[in-house]
């Protein structure tokens, strides 16, 4: 299993870069990886895909291998050598027999990500995972197996994570991994993303084929300050401009990328300011959920943006893959003016419904964590005031009509027009279907 | 941890013993035998209670559980869809009694998260109806009660808990 083409930049960056690239960074429009006429869709999974490329079968192609909520990774393979677009099904990852996984429940998608961390000429990879959060090891085995997974620990047998001692087990929950020759020294070092958005390094301080991790994490800067992206920090290693030296490239929660430029030298990296590839994620003006498209709008790149870079259409330029989620009503077809209108009158209605009990909620939280400040907030106290003030507002009129009058409304309202729906409850959450897709962004 | 409280949970008329330790008259005279008992996690503390101690044969006796949650946490409602983790009351009961119908669920409100799902924050109780079969002979007895749950806030969530509570209940002659 060897990587063919520009993964093996994304892992070792100006070490084995041998692809000319090209600095400008501009990104075709883009669009979504397929299975035959059909686009990838994670959604059944709960999205969260999370694209990652390897040549599992060493014939040279490389596979598309996507995580996502379920915690196992999806094999892609392509449908010819030539169309970067089109896939075929094939199979999950497995090791040690079934499966490989990671355990997620919330927020994120498995990202895995391909290396050799014991130097033992057979790829390996890691993953991240939501709980608890750390960095799982697959060591690979050599004929597209993979060992079950294990945890990597520091030198001190502590697991490498974002947070190196924990006051609470949820500290490190939702990290990201990516494997960087931080130093020049050939062997791997770990970026860790962290759910707030930074990024720390874990050194290695071991060598290409025997891996002994430091026991503490080093804040990685951009412009002198934390390198800092929205939240959920998903980076990658890449050298992006061109110039010798790899860059980091960063997914995040609003679904924006981030190309982090290195300015330092091969042994001593360093950031200048953040540049936006990607903005952050607007459909139908929506966060990302409950997106309602008529007249024949297309999706864009959701949330929750984990990605990869490769040169993934062989044409000697590092692409972007995307895997988002969002959520989305899934309308009938050839539906009427007048329905659409209909539609698009309960979704503004919806919408402003939302926004007025989001801000009550929203104002409620802000005035307890104002009257109990700090650690007061976990006081008896604090319980009964946030219970005496939760149950106003549920009281309310606002909230009343809402669930008395409005949301049941809105249900039936918007159920006739619908295809299908996530789930069969009456509430408008149960309504919106999931999606998870992998988008490619072609360098022009 | 399970310990005699005072009767709080809400919409339920407090025995007539409220103020009254409620005594085991057939163990030990001294030892208090709770109609509530408590557990406290992180987040949520739950209350797992009945109007009575003593029910007889025939008698339906109302159950409940309280969830109260922390500022800012919200759990799942017993029909949360997956991958939510959706609240899940299941009683192990003793022979002879019987859960009359479904738990009856307080009005769920909107998650703090972007997705609106339902959920429930501040307080949330669950009331359920327990029938006790005529016939059923007298006894010292124990509703046992697994109450799974996941706390969540705007962000995240915490891992699933399962906790297991205990509610000794007397059949009368």
């Amino acid at each position: 299993m060897h990587c063919r083409i520009a993964c093996a930049i994304t892992l070792v960056g100006g070490l084995i870069g041998q692809i000319q690239l090209h600095a400008e960074n501009e990104l075709k429009e883009p669009v979504r990886l397929r299975v035959g006429e059909t686009v990838i869709d994670a959604g059944a999974q709960w999205g969260h895909a999370s694209p990652c490329v390897e040549d599992l079968d060493g014939d040279g192609v490389p596979e598309l291998i996507v995580g996502d909520f379920s915690g196992t990774f999806q094999i892609y393979k392509r449908a010819s050598e030539e169309n970067a677009l089109e896939h075929e099904i094939a199979g999950k990852i497995q090791a040690n027999g079934q499966d490989a996984a990671v355990r997620i429940y919330c927020c994120i998608g498995g990202q895995p990500r391909f290396l050799d961390l014991n130097g033992d000429g057979i790829r390996d990879f890691i993953s991240n995972s939501y709980d608890p959060g750390t960095c799982f090891y697959f060591e690979g085995q050599g004929t597209q197996e993979f060992a079950a997974p294990v945890e990597l620990v520091d030198k001190d047998g502590v697991p490498v994570r974002s947070t190196v001692v924990q006051d609470e087990e949820v500290q490190s929950f939702g990290s990201f991994y990516a494997p960087v020759d931080w130093d020049a020294d050939a062997d791997s070092d770990l970026l860790i993303g962290t759910f707030d958005g930074h990024l720390k390094l874990r050194l290695n301080e071991g060598t290409a084929t025997e891996y002994v991790f430091a026991d503490e994490n080093i804040d990685v800067e951009a412009d002198g300050q934390l390198l800092k992206v929205e939240a959920h920090c998903c980076p990658v290693a890449a050298d992006w401009d061109g110039d010798g030296l790899w860059d980091i490239l960063s997914g995040s929660d609003d679904g924006s990328v981030t190309w982090f430029r290195n300015i330092g030298t091969s042994t001593e990296p360093k950031f200048a300011v953040g540049e936006e590839l990607v903005k952050p994620h607007t459909d139908s003006g929506t966060s990302g959920y409950e997106i309602a498209h008529l007249n024949g709008e297309e999706f864009v790149p959701g949330i929750r943006s984990q990605i990869d870079v490769v040169d993934y259409n062989n044409d000697g330029k590092l692409d972007l893959l995307l895997g988002d989620f969002c959520t989305a009503y899934e309308f009938r077809n050839n539906l009427s003016s007048d329905e659409q209108k209909q539609i698009e009158e309960v979704t503004k209605r919806i919408e402003s419904s939302n926004k007025k009990i989001r801000e009550a909620m929203e104002v409620l939280r802000e005035e307890i964590y104002r009257d109990f400040p700090g650690d007061k907030r976990f006081t008896e106290g604090a319980d009964q005031e946030w219970q005496k003030r939760y149950q106003q507002v549920k009281d309310s009129e606002l909230f009343k009509n809402y669930y008395e009058k409005h949301e049941p409304e809105f249900v039936e309202t918007l159920r006739p027009f619908l295809k299908r729906t996530q789930s069969s409850g009456d509430k408008l959450y149960n309504l919106p279907v999931s999606h998870g897709f992998v988008w490619f962004f072609a360098r022009k | 941890m399970v310990m005699l409280l005072t009767f709080i949970v809400s919409g339920c008329s407090p025995p007539a013993s409220v103020n009254e330790p409620v005594v085991n008259e057939t163990e030990s005279p001294q030892e208090p035998v709770p109609f509530q008992t408590e557990t406290n996690t992180n987040q949520v503390k739950i209350i797992l209670a009945c109007d009575r101690q003593q029910v007889h044969a025939g008698e339906k006796l109302p159950l409940f559980v309280k969830f109260i949650i922390r500022p800012g946490w919200e759990i799942q409602s017993l029909s949360a869809p997956p991958p939510m983790i959706a609240t899940k009351i299941e009683l192990e009961l003793p022979d002879g009694f019987a859960l009359e119908s479904e738990w009856q669920e307080p009005q769920a409100t909107l998650s703090a998260s972007p997705d609106g799902h339902s959920v429930y924050a501040g307080t949330a109780t669950f009331e359920g109806v327990v029938l006790i079969e005529e016939g059923r002979a007298a006894a010292d007895v124990e509703i046992k009660a697994d109450i799974t749950f996941q706390a969540c806030d705007e962000k995240k969530c915490l891992p699933p808990e399962t906790v297991s509570m205990v509610l000794p209940v007397r059949v009368g002659e």
